[in-house]
């Protein structure tokens, strides 16, 4: 299936728009427990692409475009929809606060690891990473949304509201950057206890001596370390242990606020600070989510408008350090021997001896980033793409599921991750995660998006639109959430319990893909040296025959001809003004006059044998 | 209710548009009166084929009456004088449609407190006697536009409401032109608020019309290259990002009049028996003429929506 952004983001907002008449937009999430990370999503499916792709803004309701109207029509006019978003947006606000101190609750996206008991309220209210990183995204997306907005109001009620809704979002803003650096966890651990042997084994693919690794892994890790002693304080507990040489270390993010972790002293008006219970060590899949929403805070956007305040700015600048950190550690880890990385060892091994394809997908994922900030090798990327490809291929993403498949599990119930430390306030809690396959699609449009090799690029593109067959076919067919994600009977009927409930947080995966793909397409076509070289040699063949056409005084006074050769004209001086950008439609430009010229000498070779 | 027709240039069809909206008001029975104060060329008369007030009347027309010269301005009942058959007789349940002409060659004059004194006694006559005084002001910054802020300031025509329609084609120069004569230097608002008007409450009864607009998907068009095509649509969408910016988008335009055949060649009252027996004119040009006069009276069109 042909990717087309502005075609689906519209397909996906009609049906976004649909979901008002079951009563469920932006009313907050449906269960007894307040979810504010299935409410974030459900707002940024049509936020995220309003305020990312210029096509379909809808802040300036005198220039919505005329297909973006007709597809959100249920939730109104050019007028009606920017407020629903902004009584959507003040909604989430105020559901998501205690005492006006913005809260970050998983709701019921918390699960009890144990399927018999049921988890306390208090663990339900729990902060978790998805709510913190989705809070940057939506917070930035809705201050620029209001700084087009704002300023377009005239009525007083609206003003205000706007107004409010603005300081709501700065203080979850600064408040869920809190959160980010408070989750941030450096774990260290000894050589030989059974983490630092698991690391070791993953990346020793070659069978040296364990020594031998360990010393090239710290050499590696030297810079990494003294940076994290010198520059880290903010939120951390202490990074005394990495002084000793004998401990191996992970960074990255924990599910949530890490036990112990100090409050950020900050001036911003966020309230109390949550005391933190998590598990004071990374987990893959938290620390991506926490890459992708730490991002969007150093995005052009988010500096050309002017989003962040200065405090705001300075805990920008703390994130933005492990952020890089973060990223160089698991790209060196990935990348750990040139000649076979660890990456290509699929499914990847967590220091906890946990193995997933979804492991190997994080991985990548974080690789694909350090790959952009680096501006890889063509070499380095084309590995990354086998490995995209391979994954999509083990997990039955772009092949057929068979019956009692062992991957169906990958994606049905998923991966799950227990959050280790929330037994602290009751039963050991459990998160699952199913978006594999979507997953798989915006780091394959990503790294399209970074490539500037054709090879690869094609690659990538095919491998996209294959796992959007697959997503496509997933689509809920009816009622609650159709034509939105995710019902696993469309790509294996076999399966037990067909008509899944409406996931949000699959839709918004997929949503992001199709924003990342669609800010591809502003981008200009990759340069072709071939092509280009063609290009010149057609063209210096045209001017060449095109001047003797001219010299012979070609056609008299016949007009026909003289157009002819004053359109070749033309078009030549085009095909020049293209030649380096678009190189494939200067050829077209350099075979069409040549195409005409031959004409013109056909007709003089006939004459000459007529006499 | 007052309603004010004005455009900044001349050709944007605001007297064949004014006068349509008023045709199409009378007609389900409302009562309706238009007022030709086009002072420099009073020819309003035309559209509505009236031949004995062709270019003004003799005499005591509006000129006359605000000069003080005549006590009471003369009627024109277009039911009963009009030439144009497809208007006669009367139809079945419309309202009194009623014309105050001009005079003929009668030429701006000066302004005083007297022909404001007149000028506001003339509108709240109307006012007990019709539902809609429609007036038909002249192109640009003109005294009868000055005449009428200064009458709807006085405080015994607070309580009447006023609205006014802004014409302008869908140009360049059209666009920039209609939002300077409302918001430039002497402007309207400029004007209304050194008169003493309100200016959020002058903002709010002040909407666009968009008259002899070209849209893509007429039939007219049909027969584009797709090169064109695609120009036209560009050069749209920057009219459309343009009047955005000069502050006259769509959620300030009350109306879109479309490009009409028979407008472009003659300017004169589209009656149904034209769109529907006869069909030269199209079926949605009467429409749009018909969905103004409706918006002239609903409340929710004239608020501000954000």
């Amino acid at each position: 299936m042909r990717i087309k952004p502005r075609q689906q983001l519209l397909e996906i907002w009609e049906a976004v728009a649909a979901q008002g008449q079951h009563g469920r937009l932006w009313q907050g999430s449906e269960g007894a427990y307040r979810n504010s990370v299935s409410d974030a999503e459900q707002l940024l499916c049509l936020l995220y692409p309003a305020t990312e792709v210029p096509a379909l803004r809808l802040e300036v309701p005198d220039q919505t475009a005329e297909d973006v109207l007709a597809a959100l029509r249920r939730i109104g006019d050019a007028v009606e929809i920017p407020r629903a978003l902004l009584d959507g947006l003040t909604g989430f606000m105020d559901r998501h606060s205690v005492d006006g101190a913005p809260s970050f609750s998983g709701g019921d996206y918390f699960d009890p690891d144990d399927p018999d008991v049921e988890l306390t309220p208090e663990q339900r209210e729990l902060g978790v990473v998805d709510a913190y990183s989705l809070s940057i995204t939506l917070s930035l997306a809705t201050l620029g949304f209001l700084k087009y907005f704002g300023p377009g109001l005239t009525r007083a009620d609206l003003k205000r509201t706007a107004a409010e809704l603005e300081a709501a979002t700065s203080r979850r803003l600064s408040a869920a950057m809190v959160c980010l650096l408070r989750s941030f966890s450096v774990s260290a651990f000894r050589i030989e206890s059974d983490q630092g042997r698991s690391l070791c084994d993953m990346i020793n693919r070659a069978g040296e001596p364990n020594r031998t690794v360990v010393q090239r892994l710290q050499r590696r890790l030297d810079p990494l370390r003294a940076t994290i002693r010198d520059r880290f304080s903010l939120g951390l507990a202490g990074t005394d242990d990495l002084a000793n040489d004998n401990l191996l270390f992970e960074v990255g993010w924990s599910w949530g606020i890490i036990e112990n972790a100090p409050p950020i002293d900050t001036d911003e008006p966020i309230g109390e600070q949550p005391e933190g219970v998590a598990q004071d060590a990374p987990y893959l899949y938290f620390t991506v989510i926490a890459l992708d929403g730490i991002a969007d805070l150093f995005s052009e956007r988010t500096l050309t408008l002017g989003l962040l305040n200065e405090e705001q700015q300075r805990l920008a600048q703390a994130l933005r350090l492990r952020w890089e950190l973060t990223q160089q550690y698991w790209s060196a880890l990935a990348r750990f021997d040139d000649h076979s990385w660890p990456l290509e060892d699929i499914p990847w091994r967590t220091t906890d001896r946990q193995e997933s394809l979804y492991f190997s997908l994080l991985v990548t994922s974080i690789l694909v980033q350090d790959l952009v900030r680096r501006r890889a090798t063509d070499d380095d990327l084309a590995r990354t793409v086998n490995v995209l490809e391979e994954l999509a291929i083990r997990s039955k993403t772009i092949r057929r599921l068979v019956p009692d498949d062992t991957s169906l599990r990958l994606h049905n119930p998923g991966v799950q991750l227990t959050l280790l430390g929330s037994e602290r306030l009751g039963p050991l809690m459990r998160w699952s995660v199913t978006d594999f396959s979507a997953q798989l699609l915006k780091r394959s449009v990503q790294l399209r998006g970074l490539s500037r090799n054709i090879g690869a690029h094609e690659r990538l593109l095919r491998l996209a639109e294959s796992v959007m067959d697959h997503l496509w076919e997933r689509r809920i067919g009816a009622g609650v959430g159709a034509r939105l994600w995710d019902d696993l009977s469309g790509v294996y009927p076999q399966l037990d319990e067909p008509g899944s409930p409406l996931s949000w947080s699959f839709t918004e995966r997929i949503v992001e893909s199709l924003v990342a793909a669609a800010s591809m397409v502003r981008e200009t076509p990759i340069r072709s040296t071939r092509l280009i070289e063609l290009a010149t040699d057609l063209l210096s063949e045209a001017d060449h025959l095109l001047d003797k056409e001219m010299m012979n005084g070609s056609g008299g006074n016949f007009v026909s001809v003289h157009n002819m050769l004053r359109q070749a004209e033309v078009r030549l001086q085009q095909a020049r003004r293209l030649v380096r950008d678009r190189p494939g439609t200067a050829c077209a430009l350099a075979l069409q006059v040549l195409t005409s010229l031959e004409e013109l000498a056909a007709a003089r070779r006939t004459t000459a044998w007529g006499s | 209710m007052l309603i004010f027709a004005i455009s900044d240039k001349g050709g944007t069809g605001r007297s064949v548009t004014s006068a349509n909206i008023a045709y199409r008001r009378a007609l389900p029975g409302a009562d309706v009166c238009y007022l030709d104060f086009d002072f420099g060329s009073p020819t309003s008369a035309a559209v509505f084929d009236v031949p004995s007030a062709l270019r003004g009347t003799e005499q005591a027309g509006l000129h006359s009456y605000l000069r003080g010269e005549v006590a009471e301005p003369q009627r024109i009942d277009i039911w009963a004088e009009t030439e144009s058959a497809g208007l006669r007789p009367r139809p079945a349940q419309a309202g009194q449609l009623v014309l105050l002409p001009g005079d003929r060659g009668g030429g701006e004059f000066v302004l005083g407190s007297d022909t404001v004194r007149r000028c506001a006694d003339l509108f709240l006559r109307l006012e007990e006697e019709f539902e809609i005084t429609l007036v038909d002001l002249s192109a640009g910054r003109s005294y009868a536009a000055q005449l009428v802020l200064e009458a709807t300031a006085l405080p015994e025509l607070s309580s009447v409401t006023a609205r006014w329609l802004v014409f302008h084609r869908w140009t360049r120069q059209h666009i920039i032109a209609a939002a300077g004569l409302v918001y430039g230097d002497r402007g309207i608002m400029a004007t209304g608020a050194s008169r003493g008007h309100e200016r959020d409450r002058l903002r709010d009864s002040v909407r666009f019309v968009r008259a002899a607009v070209p849209s893509p998907s007429s039939p007219m068009f049909a027969e584009l290259r797709p090169a064109q095509a695609l120009w036209l649509s560009i050069c749209d969408e920057d009219l459309t990002r343009l009047a955005s910016e000069h502050k006259l988008g769509p959620m300030l335009t009350l109306g879109t009049v479309p490009l009409d055949p028979v407008l472009q060649w003659r300017e004169q009252l589209i009656t149904d028996e034209d769109v529907l027996s006869s069909q030269v004119a199209n079926l949605e040009t009467a429409q749009a003429f018909a969905d103004l006069a409706a918006a002239l009276t609903d409340d929710r069109r004239w608020q501000s929506p954000l």
